[in-house]
């Protein structure tokens, strides 16, 4: 995958914006644990491949980067949070 | 533009100047950002905890005016489109749409940083304090300024970079990649604030 790219496609950039916007509306009127967990995911993923340009790096990059926050935050948390419950 | 990649054979990285083919400022920020979400996930984790185990945590509908955290969690999102768009146009090599859409990030950082004010000054006056509010678990105070105050700091700090940015660009010497780099940052934290938003205001 190139990691420089001449043209410029702001198209992308206003769909992904919108998207986020919506998703955004959908958390705040449902606000139920389900919608809100897949809709902070979607905007998550949407912010860190477009926004971020993850999506152009090479994929051992896009790995290492995905493993490395994703998954240590994940973790992180989910060895702190659920312990809250047993207290 | 982008400093070269010099290294092209394999997927992996071979030596040479430029891992992963790109410049070494945009991997430092990638690995600053690796350190920062882990020490977010650490807050988000512990306030989690906290309140996972809490019999009397308050009722955040009733403290919290949802439609201007809404509102603000427009404007950021609004304003990492705009700071994409400066980063395309940025490599694209068209300096003035850099600094138009620079500006409006600005802007918009700035809008959110002056709701964030009257949003602390009402919890504030409401009573919310560090160490106690009227509300219920004593925690949540707490939790409240540290959270939002971090990713406050960090929002300040990115309208820093910003000004700096465009003010590199208007002088001229400021460079596609650097443009980039700023945008990563700011990006980050309209991505932090997804997960603020999402656990802590909404949940």
């Amino acid at each position: 995958m190139e990691t420089t790219r001449a043209a410029p496609d702001y198209k992308i950039y206003l769909k992904v914006w919108l998207t986020l916007l919506v998703v955004t509306l959908v958390m705040v009127f449902f606000q139920n644990r389900a919608v809100l967990i897949g809709g902070m995911m979607i905007k998550a993923t949407l912010i860190v491949l477009w926004f971020m340009h993850l999506l152009y790096e090479r994929i051992d990059f896009i790995l290492l980067m995905v493993v490395s926050i994703a998954f240590f935050s994940i973790l992180l948390f989910g060895l702190i949070a659920p312990d809250g419950l047993v207290m | 533009m982008e400093a070269t990649p010099s290294v092209t054979t394999g997927s992996r990285w071979q030596g040479g100047v430029s891992p992963w083919g790109m410049s070494w400022q945009k991997m430092m920020m990638w690995w600053f950002i690796v350190t920062d979400a882990l020490l977010f996930a650490g807050f988000l984790g512990s306030y989690g905890f906290h309140r996972l185990g809490s019999t009397n945590w308050p009722d955040t509908g009733e403290v919290f005016h949802l439609s201007l955290i809404t509102v603000m969690t427009f404007v950021l999102i609004s304003s990492s489109a705009t700071m994409a768009v400066a980063v395309a146009a940025a490599r694209a090599g068209d300096r003035a749409k850099v600094k138009t859409f620079l500006g409006l990030t600005i802007v918009g950082g700035l809008i959110f940083l002056s709701m964030q004010a009257i949003e602390w000054s009402a919890f504030i006056a409401d009573g919310g304090r560090l160490h106690a509010n009227p509300w219920g678990d004593a925690g949540f105070g707490a939790y409240f300024f540290m959270v939002t105050g971090f990713h406050g700091t960090h929002v300040l700090l990115g309208v820093v970079i910003l000004l700096i940015t465009l003010l590199r660009q208007r002088a001229g010497k400021g460079t596609a990649n650097g443009v980039e780099v700023a945008g990563l940052y700011w990006h980050f934290v309209d991505l932090v604030w997804v997960f603020i938003f999402g656990c802590f205001y909404l949940i």
